[in-house]
């Protein structure tokens, strides 16, 4: 249905979307109290075969956003598009349709997996959902199995059988069943160990490159998202306070939190450690988020205007958006100029 | 003993006895810890880091876990042979630890001060007001805001990374000697995380303790420590200066889980992997236990666990690849 359309549309479409969760006292005759704005105003695309890294701490919406795009939670405002088709009005057999064409992998490959059940009939959950004969779903089991290195005699096996970095290749194979366009990754490396870390990194990108699948990757490593993901999304407080493509990003950074972040990042190699920029404070609620830029209560570079007027994202560069007074087009100020190279700004 | 080292461990061997057969966590591990010095304990889950933490201080988990050989010497005294009663007098004071978790660390019926005024009031035996004052400044020496006021709060009114420095606030209250840390800041955000480390650095130069830091991220060991230890399938199999270490690393093991890490500079390319599992903790190789994952096994690497060789100041790797003969 939707195999006419031309190749400039992306796959996904996020455009402004919101999501406020309603803060409720008093169970049967609450009043609502506020509204937690988890996700506020966020907007990208990804085309097929790409992945976008979506990266921040604790509460900055990366995983409501991630939920919204897997249809498992309705957006207050905006909308989301898959292959042109706005997700959430779809029903019964489109949604279904939907469903398997996008797929998750999820942080914890202790809980993601039903211990009642072999892996072979986890990884045919959703081909049986889908009416497959027998036959053809043992043929199909096999061949996932084989593509994510495992032995397809282990079809057979209870997750308990298997490590943490075999357990996250058996979601993987679960995830790929239905010939997803687009696989959300939650954290899918954070709870590995250091050294399977990397064989699950280079496992993902074979199979981007076999199946021209795209990928959401949340993650908070800057390292995996570098290695991983074509356009890169920084988070703060429900915005998105920086959008470029991956290599421009970490070759020239330029909002005071992904400086931050960049500079929190502890290099594994002792030779190397750059300035630090160690935030004060801790991550404001987002029940009740600061004024105007959410990350002047913690902003190095903060000015008077950035606690009363919300910084616009703004194209700084070709593809690279930030959010940040700093950055405005006739600013004036000249600021940008000293603050936009990494290593002027120091703590 | 060398006067320099606040805590030397020997040959220190804990096991889980099973029904299905004995576990060998920890099987031989010796290092020494200087006075004032942070020396990271680096592996993967199951390596025995965590189990020689809880050997050292003596809190194995009730039932099969036994220590079953070596010595633990803080300060020159074997604790594996005190009392229960004594250790409890040692705990806290000598030696104590920080573990990964803030939020089951803590204990949520009591507010942060009470919990807090416990550990001051086993020390001191003060008065009221003079362990009131104290548990006030040992919240500010970890850096919280308004500590007056936090004193009364509970712990699910404070943020992770505030919790985790309340746990400081109380490991650190009887001055001990030695610190061990446990992945104190895995269960953080990063910019938090960074927030975390460099508190402990400042306590550490403040007080003078040592501290044992256990993780399992190199990025940690090259912002935190002055020495590092590799734990591998519950033996040390390299330890040496960090810098000597992510420079020239001796072990194979070392090598492959350092290459392994990807890099925040630099092209993008496939990252280096190690193939296959470590052994069974039941049923240990003879000889080198990472010979089966390694890229330059031999047969003599499968006969006999390979001897301690020195490969510069202070740097020691268990690798038959490093004897010259």
């Amino acid at each position: 249905m939707t195999s006419g359309l031309a190749s400039a549309e992306p796959l996904l479409r996020v455009e402004g979307v919101r999501k406020h969760f309603p803060f409720v006292k008093g169970v049967l005759l609450g009043r609502t109290l506020g509204h937690v704005k988890a996700v506020d105003g966020v907007s990208f695309t990804i085309r097929a075969g790409e992945t976008l890294g979506l990266v921040g701490e604790s509460g900055c919406g990366k995983t409501t956003t991630s939920r919204l795009i897997l249809n498992l939670e309705t957006p207050t405002e905006g909308r989301i598009l898959l292959e042109g088709q706005p997700i959430h009005d779809l029903r019964g057999e489109a949604l279904a349709a939907f469903r398997g064409k996008v797929q998750a992998v999820f942080q914890d490959p202790w809980s993601s997996l039903d211990p009642r059940m072999t892996v072979g009939r986890t990884i045919a959950e959703s081909l049986i959902i889908a009416g497959w004969e027998k036959p053809r779903i043992a043929a199909r089991v096999k061949e996932l199995l084989q593509r994510v290195r495992l032995d397809p005699e282990h079809a057979q096996l209870y997750p308990h059988e298997f490590s943490g970095g075999q357990r996250q290749r058996i979601a993987l194979a679960a995830a790929l069943a239905s010939r997803p366009k687009l696989i959300v990754l939650d954290e899918p490396i954070s709870a590995l160990d250091v050294s399977i870390r990397a064989q699950m990194m280079n496992l993902l990108k074979d199979i981007q490159a076999q199946e021209d699948v795209a990928y959401l990757l949340v993650a908070h490593d800057l390292a995996t998202v570098r290695h991983m993901a074509d356009q890169t999304v920084v988070m703060y407080l429900g915005k998105v306070v920086e959008h470029a493509p991956t290599r421009r990003l970490f070759d020239d950074v330029r909002h005071p939190y992904t400086k931050a972040l960049f500079s929190a990042v502890l290099l594994a190699r002792p030779d190397q450690l750059t300035e630090e920029v160690v935030l004060a404070g801790e991550i404001p609620s987002p029940l009740n988020p600061p004024s105007g830029c959410r990350f002047h209560t913690r902003c190095p570079m903060a000015m008077p205007r950035c606690s009363g007027v919300e910084p616009p994202l703004q194209e700084v560069s070709p593809g690279h958006r930030v959010a940040c007074h700093l950055y405005e087009v006739g600013n004036g100020t000249g600021a940008a100029d000293g603050g936009a190279k990494p290593g002027v700004f120091a703590a | 003993m060398s006067t320099d080292n606040v805590l030397e461990v020997r040959d220190l061997a804990t096991y889980f006895f099973l029904r299905r057969g004995v576990v060998k966590a920890v099987d031989g591990v010796s290092f020494d810890l200087k006075r004032g010095e942070v020396l990271g304990l680096v592996g993967e889950s199951g390596c025995g880091k965590s189990l020689t933490a809880l050997s050292i201080m003596r809190l194995l988990p009730k039932g099969s876990a036994r220590t079953v050989r070596g010595e633990v010497r803080l300060a020159g005294e074997n604790i594996l042979t005190r009392s229960p009663r004594e250790m409890r007098e040692i705990r806290g004071r000598r030696i104590s630890m920080i573990l990964q978790d803030p939020q089951t660390s803590l204990n949520p019926v009591f507010s942060v001060g009470e919990q807090l005024r416990e550990a001051i009031f086993r020390r001191t035996r003060g008065s009221k007001a003079e362990i009131m004052k104290e548990a006030v400044a040992a919240l500010r020496r970890v850096e919280i805001a308004a500590p007056g006021e936090r004193i009364a709060q509970f712990p699910h009114q404070m943020s992770g990374g505030m919790k985790q420095r309340v746990v400081g606030a109380i490991s650190i209250s009887g001055y001990p000697q030695v610190l061990i840390a446990d992945e104190p800041t895995t269960a953080l955000d990063v910019t938090i995380q960074l927030q975390y480390l460099k508190l402990l650095k400042r306590l550490q130069a403040e007080t003078g303790m040592a501290i044992l830091f256990i993780t399992h991220d190199f990025g940690v060991v090259a912002r935190m420590c002055n020495r590092v230890a590799v734990m591998y399938a519950g033996r040390i199999v390299e330890c040496g200066p960090v810098a000597r270490i992510f420079q020239q690393p001796s072990h194979p093991y070392t090598q492959a889980l350092i290459a392994s890490v990807p890099e925040m500079s630099g092209a993008v390319g496939r990252l280096t992997t190690i193939d296959g599992q470590p052994p069974s903790l039941m049923d240990l190789p003879l000889g080198c236990r990472f010979a089966a994952r390694c890229a330059h096994a031999q047969a003599r690497c499968r006969d006999a666990y390979p001897s301690t060789f020195t490969v510069g100041p202070e740097h020691v790797a268990d690798c038959w690849r490093l004897d010259s003969q």
